[in-house]
């Protein structure tokens, strides 16, 4: 019978892992090149080319998608099987009230989407995600840093975090496709 | 000596969540390409039981006219099996019809041409043969108590049958080890989603945790928890945690659980599962030690053979050993 009573501790300790200026909750999963790797095969090649959006962009891709375009730069490159154009790959940023989010996107050559990935996970309660000068001090981190990001991630239960802002960001890089670089 | 493997973490958007695949003990890509079939069959499982998508056999089975068979994948057809097992345990503290007033509260989207009365219950789901399914009467079944657990499972079953030796699945709180370590978890405050209350070590076993999550913090919830035989939500600030063998069967339980408080132990006990509390950062740990633990034998058995027999069904739908001795 010992297992009716020993399978669990009660504590109250905060569920961050690292200290990164703050309490964070953080995980990296994938970097960019595991990423494109996974999600377009080892033979493919990628060619950066982001795509710089004006203010006459940016407007449109809010309209069609209801959603807002903070950045003006998106990062994206083009991936080729030998010289067929085989997609697109696209990395963003989505943030929520407690939770900031690296994602990768696979377009097909068709702008349909292939695939996500989350490449970095953060989450935080106080005050930091709504800081950009927060969020800056994790560029770069995201390309295989040696930054311990991944050590000690505790497994959680509990509330349920919602990918709604996943939903909205890839809502967006449709309308950005759209926009930008479907032919025609 | 030690071996040293790589520890492979993924994580996609899939069940209106984060669904994170941490997986061990073999080459990376043999676990990448592991993770990736894991992560198909939960997308599957979404777009079946979504109760979002026109798609889905849940849109379907609800708006199908009353009364006529509807033919669903196995898959819809085994959550909704087991599903009527534990409405029948707890007499209707979980109950999938729940979803008709989900939608007229407007906590979820109206995905039904008419909106039903609240009248039906599990009992008005007929589960026939060849995977087909009668509704008698107009109802709006939602799979979201249930189905994130399930869909943890199936992928667990997945990894295990590519060779993975060990590993977790974690849809956003209903997670399940699997493989010979033991995986600590931490469980959110049901008050402070920044401060861990519980630490549960997992070994081959799922965890779930079902809360009203005090929305002053802001912390997205996946919607309010509505018991379903008077259709009034369960207040904030609580939290019920159940651990059991299958994530669908921990998942179920913990709704009951929060409904039920400390009356949940016998139900509990009968999935043989544990389970705590947590009320305004006080935590409660079920009493599922059986009542006859001391009474001898025979007693014991009686109530030991009812267990195994369900936990063993269980695993025998989620490893899909002979799924085909329950049609």
């Amino acid at each position: 019978m010992s297992s009716h009573d020993d399978w669990v501790r009660f504590v109250s300790i905060p569920v961050a892992a690292v200290a990164v200026a703050g309490q964070v909750q953080a995980a990296q999963y994938l970097t960019v090149q595991q990423a494109q790797k996974l999600m377009f095969g080892k033979s493919a090649t990628f060619q950066r080319n982001d795509l710089v959006l004006d203010s006459k962009a940016m407007r449109a891709i809010r309209e069609a998608s209801g959603v807002r375009v903070e950045r003006s730069k998106q990062p994206l490159w083009e991936v080729r099987e030998g010289d067929q154009l085989n997609g697109y790959f696209i990395v963003d940023e989505v943030y929520g009230k407690h939770e900031y989010i690296t994602y990768a996107v696979a377009l097909g050559p068709d702008g349909r989407v292939r695939q996500i990935e989350i490449l970095v996970y953060r989450e935080s309660y106080g005050y930091e995600i709504r800081n950009p000068a927060w969020r800056a001090q994790f560029i770069g981190k995201k390309h295989g840093d040696p930054v311990t990001l991944d050590e000690d991630i505790k497994n959680i239960s509990g509330a349920t975090m919602s990918c709604r802002h996943i939903s909205e960001g890839v809502k967006r890089l449709l309308a950005t496709y759209e926009e930008m670089l479907h032919p025609g | 000596m030690r071996k040293c493997y790589t520890r492979v973490r993924r994580a996609r958007p899939l069940l209106g969540t984060l669904v994170e695949i941490s997986l061990a003990g073999q080459a990376e890509r043999e676990l990448h390409e592991a993770a990736n079939a894991a992560f198909a069959e939960i997308a599957r499982i979404h777009e079946l039981m979504s109760v979002h998508s026109m798609e889905s056999d849940v849109y379907r089975m609800n708006n199908a006219p009353v009364g006529r068979a509807v033919l669903v994948d196995e898959r819809t057809w085994q959550v909704l099996d087991l599903a009527a097992e534990i409405s029948h345990a707890s007499n209707g503290v979980f109950d999938v019809t729940v979803g008709a007033a989900m939608m007229a509260r407007g906590d979820l989207p109206r995905m039904v041409n008419n909106l039903p009365g609240g009248n039906a219950t599990y009992r008005n789901i007929e589960l026939l043969s060849e995977f087909r399914v009668r509704l008698q009467c107009a109802m709006a079944i939602d799979l979201g108590g249930i189905a994130k657990g399930y869909a943890v499972d199936s992928a667990v079953r997945v990894l295990r049958e590519g060779g993975v030796p060990e590993g977790c699945v974690n849809a956003g709180g209903d997670l399940r080890a699997f493989g010979d370590e033991a995986l600590t978890v931490q469980v959110r405050d049901p008050l402070d989603p920044a401060i861990a209350c519980a630490e549960v070590d997992l070994c081959d076993c799922a965890l779930a945790t079902s809360a009203g999550y005090a929305s002053s913090k802001g912390y997205n919830t996946s919607g309010v928890v509505l018991d379903p035989r008077a259709n009034t939500e369960v207040g904030t600030g609580c939290s019920a945690s159940v651990r059991a063998a299958s994530c669908a069967v921990a998942d179920a339980l913990a709704k009951c659980a929060l409904i039920l408080g400390e009356k949940s132990a016998p139900l509990l006990r009968r999935f043989q599962a544990n389970g705590f509390l947590v009320h305004d950062k006080m935590p409660i740990v079920i009493d599922t030690v059986p009542v006859d633990a001391r009474a001898g034998p025979a007693a014991r058995d009686g109530i030991t053979q009812v267990d195994v027999g369900f936990a063993n069904r269980q695993s025998d739908i989620m490893f899909g050993k002979c799924t085909g001795a329950l049609l």
